[in-house]
């Protein structure tokens, strides 16, 4: 009968151990579980910061030598002058100055007064004179041309255009 | 024999003379030079052809590179007839010039120019059968 009774309460304390170590296991399992949602939150919340930031806030900065930043400016620095000078009309030819486009017209008034002069002009002449004046604006140009052939139908200058 | 040669001789001319006959129309148009009227006209046949030394027309163009990737072009017609009479006139007027260089080898010739400024105020061409010389590219 003894033996029976310290066998019961044996069995009782070991029941009580038991439930003892399972609400200790059950407290370590909370304890755990808040640890690993305060975790998760953490790198949430670090994935959301690095996606809304600049990337070169996050960019780690390359190491630069001298001659490569110095690169990276010529580039930059043609790339900024290259729109400025696309947006530019191409230069229009210029002509010849009022001053140039005088002497020349007095240039070839003067040839034209020299063959008046002399009463002919060969075929070689012609050419030499029609190319000086095809170098004159259109006004100078008509008014040399008019000349020309005005004194070549009076007979002042014999030849052929 | 003799009689035979003389039949001879005569059929050949008779053969010429019908070909010559049939050689079409022809219009030679000797140079004129009017100097009240600023009109000058001629076939170039016949100028090159006249019997004197001074008969000429003709139309010409002249383009130069302006150094612009473009030309400066003007052209000019002249023409000087039996008495001497002389026309010269010029244009830049590019519906003229493509008249000029749309000329022919043979045919007439015709401008008129302003007495001020000697330019050309019409230039024609006229290309035409009676114009061509009967021994160029005969197909007869």
């Amino acid at each position: 009968m003894k033996w029976l009774l310290s066998l019961s309460i044996a069995q009782t304390a070991l029941i009580a151990m038991l439930g003892l170590r399972v609400v200790a296991i059950d407290l370590e399992t909370d304890a755990i579980a808040k640890n690993v949602d305060a975790a998760r939150r953490a790198a949430e919340a670090g994935r959301l910061s690095s996606q809304t930031a600049p990337s070169w806030e996050n960019a780690s900065a390359p190491s630069l030598t001298a001659e490569e930043a110095r690169l990276i400016l010529r580039e930059e620095l043609a790339a900024l002058e290259r729109p400025a000078a696309q947006a530019e009309p191409p230069a229009a030819p210029s002509g010849p100055s009022p001053e140039e486009t005088r002497r020349m017209a007095a240039n070839v008034a003067g040839d034209i007064n020299y063959y008046k002069g002399a009463g002919a002009i060969t075929p070689t002449e012609m050419e030499i004179l029609q190319t000086k004046i095809a170098k004159l604006p259109l006004a100078e140009r008509r008014n040399a041309l008019s000349e020309l052939a005005r004194a070549m139908t009076r007979g002042e200058i014999d030849g052929l255009m | 024999m003799k009689l035979k040669r003389k039949y001879l001789i005569a059929g050949v001319a008779a053969a010429f003379a019908s070909t010559a006959a049939m050689a079409g129309m022809v219009q030679p148009a000797k140079v004129d030079v009017d100097l009240v009227n600023l009109i000058a006209g001629g076939d170039l046949l016949s100028a090159r052809y006249a019997p004197n030394k001074t008969e000429f027309i003709g139309c010409g163009v002249r383009k130069f590179d302006d150094g612009a990737g473009g030309a400066t072009a003007f052209g000019f017609c002249q023409a000087e007839d039996a008495e001497g009479d002389r026309a010269f006139c010029n244009t830049d007027n590019e519906d003229l010039l493509d008249a000029i260089e749309a000329s022919a080898d043979y045919g007439y010739v015709s401008f008129s120019w302003d007495k001020k400024t000697q330019r050309c105020t019409r230039i024609g061409f006229s290309n035409q059968s009676f114009y061509v010389p009967p021994k160029v590219g005969s197909n007869l």
